[in-house]
């Protein structure tokens, strides 16, 4: 059989960079597991159960939805097992010993299972599964490192040369590429629509003593944007608002509500924003969540964070709002859309 | 794949209808993927240093949290080198010198880890980094071009190939 060293340098340039980059990504999987929930198994069963009974906690976990679970599964089966046939291609070609090659290959076959079922099996409440879960994936990132290696040492330190080499594992994996391309959804995830609440009932909720709401409709003419763009220090794009005056059967006037759209991370997020007389929010709602990922925003657990959050609020995320764990860019969307809310209701309702 | 260069002689011109019409497509849809992802660049950073340098840095600090440059970091790590991977062996099918193929190769595993890096080294260490890596795009895009271009044009343009 053909080993590495005697293949043509071009071809041992691509073997030695798919193998380098692969073991970077799984090393950057890792890291990324770290930052996002923790790399003990108590973090990463809190990470997709919740931490929901816990009152001290500096950030909010919620119960991960099966959908995120599933893409999560799903990832991993999909690129592990892409790691498992090129790298298992490379290994064949290498020097090593049979002993070597099945150990590293029963490595790779083992945490493949165990790095794809991982997430479902935490889910499910599994007694252990966190502990299988990541000992895939140490196992999974050590066998790479341990292939990476082999392949470096036969293809770039033994130099040689000699007839053209067959390595199978590159056709399947010429075949998994076209797979990938074929699957443009597995790659980014897909957004999910969610209608959570109308503006009717939005507002209704905030101010359940209403039974008249009047509408001021606002144009933002130049002058206006200017002015929320000075206060607010960032760009706004609106064209116009709507506010919502509330009052209840006395006609006492009770506050105002705003549905204002804020940019998620790839969709806009819709919110309704109620303020009470003072100036302070009332209540927070969202209406419609786009996003495949960090719809826990729309959770009263973390809403009820603005209430009583005024113009002078800074409302900065990690320091006057806690942070919910894998949907911050959704957080900052909301601090945005509850300030402007704010600035808006002063600058017109002064 | 590789296994057709153990056929001496062996051209992609030569190959069935069936697999230029495979390889074709292949290439077409890695066109359009990659068409899409200079697309979405431009977007962000208006495909300029500056632009760039606005999209990464505000006020003086990273404008994204390292978990967010991780969620870009890791996938890219992973797709880019594989695509780069398969790329390289249907480009290894060519007649083009081995040296060439090996400095490609070279450049493209280079510039995509020029690539992962920048967004880290123009947040945190070098913000003019973003002239390097607009330069970076530009050569990646150009070795991602002649993998596409060269392979197509030897399919279904190139004069036959003499007997030898």
């Amino acid at each position: 059989m053909l080993t590495l060293h005697r293949l043509p340098a071009f071809l041992r340039v691509l073997y030695v960079g798919i193998a380098f980059f692969w073991v970077l990504a799984l090393a950057s999987h890792w890291l990324r597991l770290s930052l996002r929930h923790g790399a003990r198994p108590d973090q990463v069963k809190e990470w997709y159960l919740g931490n929901d009974g816990d009152e001290d906690a500096s950030v909010f976990l919620f119960e991960r939805s099966w959908l995120e679970v599933c893409e999560d599964a799903w990832g991993n089966l999909f690129h592990h097992t892409l790691v498992l046939l090129v790298m298992a291609g490379l290994l064949v070609r290498t020097d090593s010993g049979t002993r070597v090659r099945v150990t590293l290959a029963a490595s790779l076959v083992i945490a493949l299972p165990a790095t794809a079922a991982g997430p479902l099996l935490v889910r499910w409440g599994v007694p252990g599964a966190a502990h299988v879960y990541l000992s895939g994936l140490a196992l999974l990132n050590l066998s790479a490192v341990v292939i990476a290696f082999l392949v470096f040492r036969d293809a770039v330190r033994r130099s040689g040369s000699g007839p053209r080499g067959l390595i199978g594992g590159s056709v399947i994996g010429g075949l998994a590429a076209l797979l990938l391309v074929a699957t443009p959804g597995g790659i980014t995830a897909q957004g999910t629509t969610r209608q959570l609440m109308s503006v009717e009932e939005a507002r209704q909720k905030a101010f359940p003593a209403a039974v008249r709401f009047e509408t001021d409709t606002i144009r933002v003419d130049a002058q206006l944007r200017s002015e929320l763009e000075t206060d607010l220090g960032r760009s706004i794009f609106d064209m116009h608002f709507r506010v919502h005056r509330a009052f209840d059967d006395q006609n006492t006037f009770l506050g105002y509500s705003m549905a204002t759209d804020e940019r998620g991370k790839y969709r806009p997020i819709s919110m309704m924003v109620s303020v009470d007389p003072s100036r302070a929010v009332e209540r927070v709602s969202i209406l419609v969540y786009r996003e495949s990922r960090g719809g826990e925003v729309a959770r009263e657990r973390f809403l009820r964070q603005y209430r009583g959050r005024n113009n002078d609020d800074p409302i900065r995320i990690n320091r006057d709002v806690i942070n919910v764990s894998g949907a911050t860019i959704s957080v900052i969307s909301v601090n945005h859309g509850v300030k402007k809310t704010l600035a808006l209701i002063e600058r017109i309702y002064p | 794949m590789s296994q057709m260069l153990a056929y001496r002689g062996f051209s992609l011109q030569k190959t069935a209808n069936s697999t230029k019409v495979l390889i074709s497509l292949f290439l077409g849809m890695t066109a359009v993927a990659t068409t899409v992802g200079v697309i979405m660049y431009h977007v962000r950073t208006g495909l300029s240093a500056v632009g760039a340098v606005e999209y990464y840095v505000t006020d003086g600090e990273a404008a994204h949290s390292m978990l967010e440059l991780l969620d870009a970091t890791h996938p890219h790590l992973f797709t880019m080198a594989f695509l780069v991977f398969v790329l390289g062996h249907i480009f290894a099918l060519t007649r083009v010198t081995s040296k060439t193929k090996t400095r490609l190769a070279l450049m493209a595993f280079g510039s995509v880890l020029l690539d992962a890096a920048a967004p880290w080294i123009i947040s945190y260490i070098w913000p003019f980094f973003a002239t390097l890596q607009l330069l970076n795009t530009a050569v990646l895009s150009g070795v991602i071009l002649a993998y596409l271009a060269v392979p197509m044009y030897e399919m279904w343009l190139a004069s036959p190939q003499p007997a030898s």
